[in-house]
């Protein structure tokens, strides 16, 4: 115990307090999934039959090959450095695919938490939610080596971002009590 | 994938069917003569489970080789081609510096850096239209790809995963 005495006790607060507050906001996140799930049926629907769908290759597939395009348009962008087509950016591709990766989520994240789960299709749709959430922000924990969670993040956002392109791609066929 | 005529001399079943075990066949026999690499053949092997070339059955180890080779160089032109050497060019006034001494008057010194500016301002062009250029390329192949992966297979059951 003499090393924790002789420790900054500063910085260790701050780090009990920056791991409790993201614990927080990843618990928060599943819960803001689930309250869109509630809010919206159909884009949660879709987003199902998206995860569903397609194997996860094909979904890390469809998600990073557009993440990293949209990575590349960036610095692009950046290097013209002009107002308009930044705005311009913003607007065609990074909105669209914000959107989408959010449809992801709320997909994603529930089924993360299905899985982490030992009877996961059981559990609450909170439970489900806010431990998928809670696993997403675990895995981040991988960027200590920062090989590791680049690869570790850019699979996660492509798998969300595939889930959600699909399900904003390919819309399901309303039903007779939908209409 | 009858609709693909077969060569004469092609192994064939008597039902009409090419062999299944005739991709696997061609591949082992690859590797044992070491004309596969292993990175290559684990990225076909990849690029085989993730898109439908089995459609293409004769030419599948081919089809898979060609496209990982494409996705290696699309890869290697975006992130370590010659992009950010072609935005990252010198600063005119090293343009200047490097410029012989003997231009002339400086009616024509100045012509020359002037001529050097608009250099550099072209050369960092070029670097920003490669990176739209591709990233928009790799934008628009996932879109498609998303696209094509969710057209329902033809015979197949409805809800089963593609």
């Amino acid at each position: 115990m003499l090393w924790l005495a002789s420790a900054d006790t500063e910085g260790l607060l701050q780090l009990l307090l920056a791991v409790v507050l993201g614990a927080i906001a990843c618990i928060g996140l599943g819960a803001a999934a689930l309250v869109v799930r509630a809010i919206l049926p159909g884009a949660a629907a879709s987003a199902d039959a998206s995860l569903l769908r397609l194997s996860t290759w094909r979904l890390f597939l469809s998600g990073i090959l557009p993440l990293v395009g949209a990575a590349l348009l960036a610095r692009g962008v950046d290097l013209v450095g002009n107002d308009v087509v930044s705005g311009i950016y913003l607007l065609i591709v990074v909105l669209p695919l914000t959107l989408a990766w959010i449809a992801g989520l709320l997909a994603g994240l529930p089924y993360l938490g299905s899985k982490a789960l030992r009877h996961g299709s059981e559990a609450s749709p909170l439970a489900r939610a806010a431990l998928g959430g809670l696993v997403a922000g675990l895995a981040m924990v991988s960027w200590v080596l920062p090989p590791l969670g680049l690869v570790l993040t850019l699979l996660l956002t492509g798998w969300f971002l595939g889930i959600g392109l699909g399900a904003l791609i390919h819309r399901r066929p309303r039903t007779e009590e939908q209409v | 994938m009858d609709e693909y005529p077969a060569p004469a001399d092609s192994p064939r079943t008597p039902a009409g069917e090419f062999p299944a075990d005739v991709d696997a066949a061609l591949e082992s026999v690859l590797r044992e003569q070491r004309l596969l690499p292993l990175p290559l053949a684990l990225m076909s092997r990849i690029l085989g489970e993730i898109l439908p070339l089995e459609r293409v059955r004769p030419l599948t180890l081919l089809s898979r080789v060609a496209a990982a080779a494409a996705v290696f160089l699309a890869a290697w032109f975006a992130f370590a081609g010659n992009a950010p050497a072609l935005a990252d060019v010198a600063p005119s006034a090293k343009v200047a510096a490097a410029l012989p001494s003997s231009l002339g008057p400086d009616g024509r010194a100045g012509d020359a850096l002037a001529a050097a500016d608009a250099l550099t301002t072209t050369s960092v062009s070029a670097g920003a239209w490669v990176l739209l250029g591709s990233g928009l390329l790799l934008l628009l192949a996932g879109l498609a790809l998303t696209i094509w992966f969710h057209q329902p297979a033809p015979g197949a059951a409805r809800g089963e995963r593609t």
